[in-house]
């Protein structure tokens, strides 16, 4: 297996992944759906008429809440589908490396991943673009530190965090034997990276084990709160600075990451162990 | 492995690549790094003046102004006076409504040949530029003044400074040590602590006016029979004198040219429909138990011009209709205890006439208010006094055109457009009033005014009860029901505290894109929206840890205080007060969730109110009583003025 | 094809003159397989030659699968070792599930077109469709092809790259007898190209037809490897089907038939005669 294939292979099967997602109606149907809640927050929360980062403090919560479902809603079959019909045994026969196997289909995915996320995300900050221009033209305006960048940092953010949950539901999708499991281990991984990581995190506040000053690591940690404590820093607090940090941004960016990579580590390490 | 073409491949490598530089670089650039540049100030949201004292000054360079960048208001705010800005700079609410200041100016005197005249106004030679404050030198405790008081001045330019300061008094300071400085400004919490002042000067002038109720009567000669006319005994009657009248009906227009008080309790005077009824037009006179009818129809000078401002038009027109009393360059008149049962133009016309007291009347227009004019017509009249009155119908009960520190209390006005009409009047006191059924307004404030104080009033079934505008004014103790809009907030830096909004369509709404504003302790009951807002910054409803009561609003509590805030824009805790079902919404946790959220950013949200502390009593309980007494029975039985802190004064009649 | 003619025999006297040289391109040697404590293959020792089509069959449970899943390399042997032979390829062996299935929303030529871009070598994917006779459905969604025409799909798949070894796990089961023939004859026509061709199945009529060498699984051990028609000489017996027997039922435990495949009522039988 010279290096070559393997990108060709990768290549092949990124492009496969690709495919299936444009091809699949009901991801293009949960973009629009998205795109849709999206203006309703931003409508709704009042952000959109007053600027970026309000829309963006609009939008930051439920985005925490709907990137693990969509995140599920892309990455739950793409493994386990493959094993299901016996494909992965077939790859076996091109010499196909467990990690470019895995890697493929998680950059193919990830493509889908940031379409559905990133051009409702887009959407929405061409909504506010539109909508946030001052309501009269008797007085001066200026845009204040509220600019397009900012809500390009969400949007690159939330993307991260976006990969982040694809990644974890990635390997829920190689640890799982069929469909059924592997929708409950999606939802599962996902639960136990967001909800559980919070919840240990405020446990550990309580029981008095993680200090004030170990609190802006932890969220490093857990990928949501990496997610929220880094667009509070590097957006919001850029608009509304703060005597304190959000968290710290360094450990929290490579906490995020750490939530991409490691799960593909993992599930590439599974996939070349799995029985076929 | 030739399935995906090599230019294909690299089409994709290339936008991955750029895809991740534009990440990357999102992230790079300093969004704090270009501060933006100085604007025009007349383009500026200002803070500072009255637009009639800004008239007064004439020339912008007068004043030294301040404009500051809020990193999240889109307005640039401008400051007459540093005072201001630097109080404004200090407070901390600022900061949670515009964010914190990316860039403040400041006007540079430095190189503009400044001088001072014997007013200490200043007086420049070449305009003035802009330097950022950080850098200019700032002289103060000099002779500089501005019609409000001392002023500081700023230079780019050290050595500038020093010699201003040289000249003129003062020593320099840079801008921490500036900011660091007490200031004071007036204020809202002035003008409240102003009214018991304002009133007792009102009984000043109202004692000084009732002497010339002393005036000794004229001796009626003996030719003068029972049927001689009113114009025939003022002529024949001294300076100073009281002419009595007979009882009876007079068809005659008078005027009255020398100080002398006309009394005649018996007695109506009828001007056939033509012009004046009774025309004053000497200082210290007195027109004291007439009825008055018979006014023409003129309700203005209509060759005023056209051109210019749109008041303009007004100002040379009002003030030249016809009128029952006409009071023209005349100071210090008394108009008591007289009836204009019905005019078709002015009631009781009083131009460019300071220190007028009109008590005890009563004036009604016509019923459609476009063809009749103001009960009281003030024009350039500052000190009236009016009170104890009732206006009925017409146009405007009472209008007022540059008549400063005029009070207007005990009064009733019912069924015209406006009751009280404000225009470039400051310092005014509209106290203890009632108003009904009026089609636009109760208390209206036109034209950015300063300092007025609109006090324990009610108002009843109009469409604006009361309408504010320009700043520092205090609006407090009224009751406002059954309204289209009970008050609005317009007006700048100004308190707005203790007043009861019940049953109105919109309990309080700002319009204002500035939200300096202490608005607590009101009570806003049963109004189909408790309050509402238009663009501008997140306004906070509460002063001092104290709120507002809302009906609608419930939860746990602490103190007396709920212990979620309440948002009366929110479209959930907004309707609590009308729909049981938006409490099963309000009970969500994602609701919850988003509001915390929110909360983490405040000064951020277009449109929004929010009272962190909003009460679990009404604040007004007394007043709340009379509120819903006045929405059964009217306001006939339920004066405004026997609330308990209001200043009594005895009626005459 | 003309009926009742066996291609294999034909390729044995005409095609191939060095067929019977039996080039050795996989081979297993003995083999020992067990899942904890059941043995499922014991000493089993098997060389696979090119251009021909080698048969396994044998009672469910014997172990074909497991033996395929072990020259595949998808599993290691617990003991023995399994050793590819023939020549350096972009791709060794190709595979042939027993129920071959395709990611659903591509088309024929797409799916045969991925797989191709997964070797490194220039694939003719026209030319694979031709050879299972799929050019007319090329267009056609595989989500849509009847399940003969999926098998014929997973065949076309197996052949991408052209493997020295091809290894098709029941190509025949499920399929109406046109179907099952038609995969066959593609069999055939691979050995005849040079391809060894391992396959295991319950038809034994088609495999006494079409392979060249039959292996019958029977208790985990390889009890005959040669041709059908030596097998059945041997064995004393008409054919195939009676050698089978003949070797199965000497078995204490008769593992019969109980699945769906059912060789006994196999209608192709009844097309034979």
């Amino acid at each position: 297996m010279t290096a070559h294939s393997a990108l060709g292979q990768g290549t092949a099967i990124a492009a496969r992944e690709v495919k299936t997602v444009l091809r699949t109606r009901i991801y293009a149907l949960l973009a629009v759906g998205l795109f849709g809640f999206l203006f309703v927050l931003v409508a709704g929360g009042g952000g959109a008429a007053t600027g970026y980062t309000p829309a963006i403090v609009d939008l930051l919560l439920p985005l925490e809440v709907i990137v693990p479902v969509l995140a599920i809603a892309i990455g739950y079959r793409s493994v386990v589908a493959d094993l299901d019909r016996g494909e992965l045994a077939v790859f076996t026969t091109y010499d196909v490396p467990a990690p470019v196997y895995v890697t493929a289909v998680y950059l193919g995915r990830s493509v889908g991943m940031l379409g559905m996320l990133g051009l409702p995300l887009v959407a929405t900050g061409a909504v506010i673009a539109f909508t946030a221009s001052p309501d009269t033209g008797v007085f001066a305006t200026h845009s204040g530190v509220d600019s397009p960048v900012l809500f390009g940092r969400f949007v690159v953010l939330t993307a991260l965090y976006g990969l982040s949950m694809l990644s974890i539901v990635l390997l829920g999708s190689v640890i799982a034997r069929s469909l059924r499991t592997a929708i409950a281990l999606a939802i599962g991984a996902v639960l136990v990276a967001v909800v559980g990581g919070d919840a240990a995190i405020l446990a550990g506040l309580t029981d008095g084990w993680l200090g004030p000053s170990s609190l802006s690591w932890s969220f490093a940690v857990v990928p949501n709160s990496a997610y929220r404590s880094l667009v509070l820093e590097t957006v919001i607090a850029i608009a509304a600075p703060t005597e304190e940090a959000y968290g710290s941004p360094a450990a929290s960016a490579i906490g995020l990451f750490s939530w991409i990579i490691g799960p593909l580590f993992a599930a590439a390490a599974i996939v070349a162990r799995k029985r076929l | 492995m030739d399935s995906v073409p090599v230019s294909k491949r690299s089409a994709v490598l290339v936008t991955v690549a750029v895809l991740f530089a534009v990440a990357v670089g999102l992230f790079a650039i300093d969004l704090g790094a270009s501060a933006p540049e100085p604007v025009e100030f007349s383009d500026t949201r200002s803070i500072g003046f009255a637009s009639e004292v800004h008239r007064e000054i004439g020339n912008e360079a007068a004043v030294p102004r301040a404009q500051v960048f809020y990193s999240q208001y889109q307005y640039v705010v401008g400051y007459y006076g540093l005072e201001r800005a630097v109080a404004a700079l200090a407070d901390p609410t600022r900061q949670q409504q515009f964010g914190y200041p990316i860039a403040t100016y400041v006007t540079d005197y430095a190189g503009t040949g400044i001088e001072l005249d014997d007013n200490g106004t200043i007086q420049t030679d070449r305009s003035t530029a802009w330097v950022p404050a950080g850098e200019a030198y700032y002289v103060v405790d000099s002779d500089a003044r501005a019609p409000n008081g001392p002023i500081v001045v700023p230079f780019s330019d050290r050595a500038a400074a020093t010699t201003f300061a040289d000249q003129h008094g003062g020593q320099v300071l840079d801008w921490a040590a500036l900011r660091d400085r007490p200031v004071s400004i007036d204020d809202a919490s002035l003008v409240r602590d102003r009214v018991e002042t304002q009133q007792s000067n009102a009984d000043a002038r109202l004692r000084t006016a009732q002497q010339l109720l002393e005036r000794p009567p004229a001796a009626v000669s003996t030719d003068m029979n029972s049927t001689a006319t009113i114009q025939s005994r003022i002529d024949a009657a001294p300076n100073g004198s009281t002419v009595v009248l007979p009882a009876g009906t007079y068809e005659e227009s008078i005027e009255i040219n020398r100080p002398m008080t006309l009394v005649g309790p018996q007695t109506t005077i009828d001007g056939g429909g033509e012009g004046n009824v009774i025309a004053v037009s000497a200082d210290e006179v007195a027109i004291v138990g007439v009825t008055v009818r018979g006014a023409g129809d003129t309700t203005r000078d209509p060759n005023a011009t056209a051109e210019g401002d749109w008041d303009t038009n007004i100002e040379l027109g009002y003030g030249h209709g016809d009128a029952a009393i006409a009071i023209v360059e005349a100071n210090g008149t008394l108009v008591q205890d007289v009836r204009v049962p019905h005019t078709d133009s002015n009631g009781i016309l009083v131009r460019d006439a300071p220190d007028t007291v009109v008590r005890n009347v009563s004036v009604a227009g016509t019923a459609v208010w476009r063809d009749s004019f103001m009960g009281v017509m003030l024009m350039r009249s500052p000190r009236t006094v009016v009170e104890n009155s009732t206006f009925l119908a017409g146009r405007d009960g009472v209008y007022l055109h540059r008549s400063a520190e005029t009070v207007i209390r005990s009064s009733t006005f019912t069924d015209g457009r406006y009751g009280v009409h404000l225009m470039h009047t400051s310092d005014a006191l509209i106290h203890g009033n009632e108003f009904a059924n009026h089609d636009y307004g109760g208390v209206t404030i036109m034209t950015d005014p300063a300092r007025n104080a609109i006090v324990n009033n009610v108002v009843a079934n109009t469409s604006t009860a009361i309408g504010t505008s320009g700043s520092d004014s205090y609006i407090a103790h009224n009751i406002a029901v059954d309204s289209r809009l009970g008050i609005s907030t317009s007006a700048i830096g100004s308190l707005y505290e203790h007043n009861v909004l019940m049953g109105n369509e919109y309990g309080m709404r700002t319009g204002s894109v500035i939200a300096t504003s202490d608005i607590a302790r009101n009570d806003f009951v049963d109004n189909d929206r408790h309050a509402g807002a238009g663009a501008g910054p997140l306004r906070i409803w509460a002063a001092d840890g104290v709120g507002n009561y809302w009906t609608g609003m419930y939860g746990s509590s602490t103190g007396g205080i709920y212990d979620r805030a309440y948002s009366p824009t929110d479209p959930v805790q907004g309707e609590l007060h009308r729909s049981t079902a938006h409490r099963t919404l309000h009970q969500s946790p994602v609701y919850e969730g988003l509001r915390t959220l929110k909360g983490a950013a405040p000064g951020l949200r277009s449109g929004s109110i929010i009272d962190p502390y909003p009460s679990v009593e009404p604040h007004n309980p007394q007043r709340l009583e009379t509120a819903q007494a006045v929405r059964v029975e009217g306001i006939d039985d339920n004066r405004a003025h026997s609330d308990t802190n209001d200043t009594e004064h005895e009626p005459s009649d | 094809m003309i009926p009742n003619t066996n291609p294999a025999t034909e390729r044995a006297n005409t095609a191939q003159p060095d067929r019977n040289a039996a080039t050795t391109v996989l081979a297993g040697e003995s083999i020992e397989k067990r899942y904890g404590s059941v043995e499922v293959l014991s000493d089993v020792s098997i060389e696979i030659p090119a251009a021909a089509v080698t048969a396994l069959v044998g009672p469910n449970g014997t172990g074909k699968t497991t033996l395929l899943r072990l020259l595949l390399e998808l599993e290691s042997p617990t003991s023995g070792t399994v050793t590819y032979e023939g020549p350096q390829t972009a791709r060794r062996i190709g595979y042939l599930p027993q129920r071959p299935s395709f990611r659903p929303g591509f088309t024929v030529a797409e799916t045969i077109e991925f797989y191709a871009s997964l070797v490194e070598t220039a694939v003719d994917s026209d030319r694979i469709l031709d050879r299972v006779r799929l050019t007319d459905a090329r267009n056609r969604p595989v989500e849509a092809l009847s399940g003969g025409m999926t098998r014929l799909l997973g065949v076309g798949q197996s052949i991408v790259g052209s493997p020295p070894v091809v290894i098709f796990d029941e190509p025949a089961s499920g399929l109406d007898p046109t179907m099952a023939n038609r995969v066959f004859e593609v069999a055939d026509e691979l050995a005849a190209a040079g391809t060894a061709v391992v396959l295991t199945s319950h038809n034994l009529s088609l495999v006494s037809r079409h392979a060249d060498r039959v292996e019958i699984l029977s208790e985990g051990t390889v009890t005959e490897l040669t041709a059908p028609q030596t097998l059945a000489t041997r064995y004393g017996v008409a054919d195939l089907r009676e050698a089978y027997h003949a070797v199965v039922t000497a078995d204490p435990a008769d593992h019969g038939d109980g699945d769906d495949e059912r060789p006994r009522d196999d209608p192709t039988d009844g097309e034979r005669q």
